[in-house]
């Protein structure tokens, strides 16, 4: 086959605007839609249907382009830095509610749905998706979804791969596939829909998610204690060890006040408003043997503490996400934020965030000048961390930083797998290429 | 018969844990789809992880067949034999190998018995939350490849939701490790993709899965309803209101005088069409508010009468009844087909109307037992092979159940499997894309294509036999409107028998 030389953007830029309209074709530089980009051109497009999706795939794969499909663009910040792609796929324009059961607990939307939109339609009918991602509320379930991140609402909850039921995408090749099936149990062939959850777009482009919900909590209760890692972790003990059912159990640093109760463990109530009392009641029984102080909030407020919670973490620049038994995070959490401060650029401002019951942790900050220009620097902070055998994974930050994250975390067997399924779905890497992991 | 390769394998595991005399390997010509069966070449049992990689790798590169086996409870014939595969019985491989209370986690060898991990963790009010029917014998292993669900899916999920790390044995004898035991794993979720792909992909020997507590309690009620429609509306109605019960189970008549011959008697009355047992659970100081709501909605429904459990024996007899629903069929039926179609909850009392009359127009009774909650249908098609042609009519009702579930946008099996039994019905749910992506994904694990070779995902052949016989009845609809049976009739031979052309020239003609 000759080598054919890649259209300029401008020439891309003219026939997509055939295609999908003059108005949602642009070319910007890559540094204009996302901060960690370079300056270099790129095509940006914003399809509203899946055909119009189809009409970009076909293009690019026509001419050899490689595609970026992505909604908001916050979650980017991860991965190893890669070239800009000559197509940058924006899905935000996707953004319709395709369809809601309320007696089947199921929703079915387009990816450039955002977070606060789906809420907002969900809330309304009495419903909600039981997901709370360490990210802004105008992240897109696209993006949330490839990204595959979950909050502490996965205590109780599970994460997307067990609220994503049926997806559609649209492949490379020109073909539309349907994943699972839109009822709540289905075992008919594999579970495809799992695939592409995590997958940061690298096989498919995903132009319909369908979820199952919740009924909306009528009644909402936190309770947050406050004390010393040790007797908090002693509390976090009892609590999984009770019959009681939290929805969200998290120790959350507390930089700003004093430093002896420096932290608090947040547990968090969904049951009906008799239940949620009884919780509460002997949860504080249980604090107050440990000689801790206790605070309860309800409804309005308990919502507002969480989302302010969710906000400390995807605020920051650098989030790094640990995992392991929530025993070993709690005793990790002292040392590593000792070495994350001589890293941040105000240690004040550090959030942390670690779950009792979920095992994964997330420490965000603003890094310091020196971290960005001494790779010596992070190795300490991975030094801290393999000491305490938990795994690590940055998902979010500056290149300079992402670039000394670029080995592969694969074993050899496993690797070969993934290989070929990306192989499969994306021969000539286009989809995304280069950021996901291992330089996928 | 004894050959070079049989010596390899007992070279493996030793010739106590190798069968291959024909007579000794036909125990295990099929698992609990009896429909189908076909003699192995050898069972093996390993006991380790190393000897199930040492007999996939010897198997592999002398490119033998091999499909892995539990306790053979499956429903769809994921564990049967198509013919002179070597079968690898995980039975040995029984062992717990660790549990961790402190964070809900236990690890265990893939022949392990289900309901047998949840005593084990008894002692410590933490139990194993997918409970399949046959938990008492079936195997976590099993459960796994099966993506096993049961009657509490609808608050605690099925048994994906329930791993969250995996040993596995790839087709070529290959050993990695998926998933995490604590947040997500990096890369493609090939976990994910590993639970529920009936042994087509890979063996896992050691799961990782999550343990629960014990709910503090417990409340059961059972309702009898006049109309099924009020049943299926209370069920929506509960859901809707915000609850969220751990089961929600329903009987229709006949299968209630079905369990009412068996050994647990209930006395469900003779004139209503079905009964709902339903559970909630949770704190202690909540239940008893959350039942009672439940009752004011059956009542709200022109329940006949609801009642609640007053002992733990009481609640155990209902469980037992509606448990044991499959088994009691022999009281009223030689055979039964049972069917595991899933359906959007919202569609219940249409769907039902549906099997009603298909059951009439093949003269079959068919009883329905199902997880209501989940819209999982399992209804119980009564035939008697040794009436010549039944058993036919039975297979062609099931499968017209199942493209009832599709058509109500649904699938043709919530938690038995596709296995080998509703092969056929895979390209009445997806398309032949669809159908081509899932194997281009078995190829990424299993590039000969012969580890369970010939189930959940059909062959190209075959699915294009079924387009073909579709689009020639979709061109002469005209012409076949008039007699539609026959042409369904044709459109599912074309499936069962695989046969191409004279099929469908004789739907043409």
């Amino acid at each position: 086959m000759p080598l054919q030389s890649k259209p300029h953007p401008a020439d891309t830029a003219e026939h997509l605007a055939n295609v999908i309209g003059l108005h949602h074709v642009r070319i910007v530089p890559a540094c204009t839609l996302h901060m960690h980009e370079s300056s270099q051109d790129v095509c940006l497009a914003e399809p509203s249907s899946e055909e119009e999706v189809l009409a970009v795939l076909a293009y690019a794969r026509d001419h050899g382009l490689s595609l970026l499909p992505c909604g908001a663009g916050r979650l980017l910040a991860y991965g190893p830095p890669a070239e800009a792609p000559d197509i940058w796929l924006s899905l935000r324009r996707m953004n319709r509610v395709v369809s809601l059961s309320q007696g089947d607990l199921i929703v079915s939307v387009e990816p450039g749905l955002t977070m606060s939109e789906l809420t907002s339609t969900l809330t309304s009918a009495g419903l909600m998706l039981p997901y709370d991602p360490p990210a802004p509320a105008d992240a897109t379930l696209g993006g949330l979804l490839s990204a595959g991140v979950s909050g502490p609402r996965r205590a109780l909850y599970g994460s997307l791969r067990d609220m994503a039921i049926s997806l559609r995408v649209a492949l490379l090749d020109g073909r539309v596939i349907r994943t699972g099936a839109k009822v709540v149990k289905n075992v008919a062939g594999y579970d495809m829909t799992k695939l592409f959850i995590g997958a940061w777009g690298t096989l498919g482009v995903i132009t319909e998610i369908t979820l199952k919900l919740r009924p909306l909590p009528m009644h909402r209760e936190t309770v947050l204690a406050a004390g010393t890692l040790d007797a908090l972790g002693s509390f976090r003990e009892r609590i999984v060890q009770s019959a009681l059912q939290p929805s969200r159990l998290e120790v959350v640093w507390q930089g700003e006040t004093d430093k002896t109760q420096d932290w608090v463990l947040a547990v968090d109530c969904d049951e009906h408003e008799r239940s949620a009392k009884a919780q509460t009641q002997i949860l504080e029984s249980m604090a107050h043997d440990l000689g801790l102080t206790v605070e309860t909030l309800e409804q309005h407020a308990a919502d507002t503490w969480w989302a302010d919670h969710a906000g400390a973490i995807s605020d920051r620049m650098v989030c790094i996400r640990l995992q392991g038994p929530p025993t070993k995070l709690f005793s990790a959490l002292a040392p590593v934020l000792d070495t994350i401060a001589a890293l941040a650029e105000e240690p004040r401002n550090i959030s942390a965030t670690a779950g009792g019951i979920t095992g994964v942790a997330r420490i965000a900050f603003d890094p310091a000048r020196a971290l960005l220009d001494d790779p010596a620097c992070w190795q300490k902070l991975r030094d801290v961390i393999a000491a305490s055998a938990l795994e690590m994974t940055v998902e979010r930050a500056p290149t300079a930083i992402r670039a000394q994250c670029t080995t592969s975390p694969f074993v050899p067997g496993a690797a070969a797998v993934m290989q070929r399924l990306k192989q499969t779905f994306d021969p000539e890497h286009l989809l995304s290429p280069g950021r996901f992991l291992g330089g996928m | 018969m004894r050959d070079a390769h049989i010596d390899a394998l007992v070279n493996i595991v030793g010739e106590r844990r190798c069968l291959w005399n024909p007579n000794q390997v036909r125990a295990y010509a099929c698992d609990g789809y009896t429909a189908e069966s076909a003699i192995p070449r050898a069972v093996v049992f390993p006991e380790s992880t190393d000897e199930v990689a040492q007999i996939c790798r010897y198997l592999y590169e002398h490119s033998i067949p091999y499909l892995p086996r539990g306790a053979g409870t499956g429903l769809s014939g994921g564990a049967t034999p198509t013919g002179g595969e070597v079968v690898l019985s995980l039975a040995r491989m029984n062992r717990l190998l660790a549990v961790d209370f402190d964070h809900l986690r236990a690890i265990v060898q893939p022949g392990l018995v289900n309901l047998t991990l949840t005593r084990r963790v008894a002692h410590e009010d933490c139990y194993y939350a997918p409970d399949p029917s046959s938990q008492s014998v079936c195997t976590i292993g099993g459960n796994f490849a099966e993506n096993a669900g049961g009657s509490h899916c609808l608050k605690y999920g099925v048994t994906t939701n329930h791993i969250v790390a995996a040993k596995v044995v790839l087709p070529d004898g290959s050993v990695i490790d998926v998933g995490a035991p604590f947040g997500d794993a990096p890369g493609y979720d090939l976990l994910g993709l590993l639970v529920g792909s009936e042994g087509t992909l890979g063996i896992a020997t050691e799961i990782t899965v999550r343990i629960l507590k014990k709910p503090q309690a417990l409340r059961t009620a059972l309702a009898y309803f006049d109309r099924v429609a009020d049943a299926s509306d209370t069920v929506t109605d509960i859901i809707v209101e915000g609850i969220i019960p751990a089961a929600i189970e329903m009987m229709d008549q006949l299968a209630m005088q079905a369990v009412d011959k068996s050994n647990y008697h209930v006395g469900y009355p003779h004139d209503i069409e079905a009964v709902l047992l339903i559970e909630v659970d949770g704190l202690a100081a909540g239940v008893d508010e959350v039942m009672a709501r439940v009752v004011e909605l059956c009542r709200k429904h022109n329940v006949r009468e609801v009642k609640v459990a007053q002992s733990d024996a009481e609640r155990a007899l209902w469980w037992s009844s509606r448990k044991m629903a499959f088994g009691a069929m022999g009281r009223l039926s030689p055979d039964y087909i049972v069917q595991d179609g899933v359906i959007p909850r919202t569609r219940l009392t249409e769907v039902l109307q549906k099997i009603e009359a298909i059951s009439q127009r093949h003269g079959l009774r068919i009883a329905n037992v199902f997880h209501a909650g989940d819209g999982n249908l399992h209804p119980l098609v009564l035939y008697d092979s040794r009436v010549p042609g039944e058993a036919e009519r039975a297979v062609q009702a099931g499968s017209e159940v199942l493209r009832a579930c599709v058509d109500a946008g649904g699938s043709i099996t919530g938690e038995h499997g596709v296995g080998i039994e509703k092969i056929g019905e895979m390209a009445y749910m997806f398309s032949a894309d669809e159908l081509q992506v899932q194997r281009a994904v078995k190829a990424c694990f299993d590039a000969k294509g012969i580890v369970n070779a010939g189930k959940l995902i059909p062959l190209p052949g075959r699915c294009v036999e079924v387009k073909h016989a579709r689009d020639i009845i979709e061109d002469h609809w005209q012409i076949l409107n008039s007699f539609p049976d026959q042409a369904e009739v044709q459109v599912r031979g074309a499936r069962a028998h695989g046969a191409g052309a004279e099929h469908t020239t004789s739907v043409q003609g």
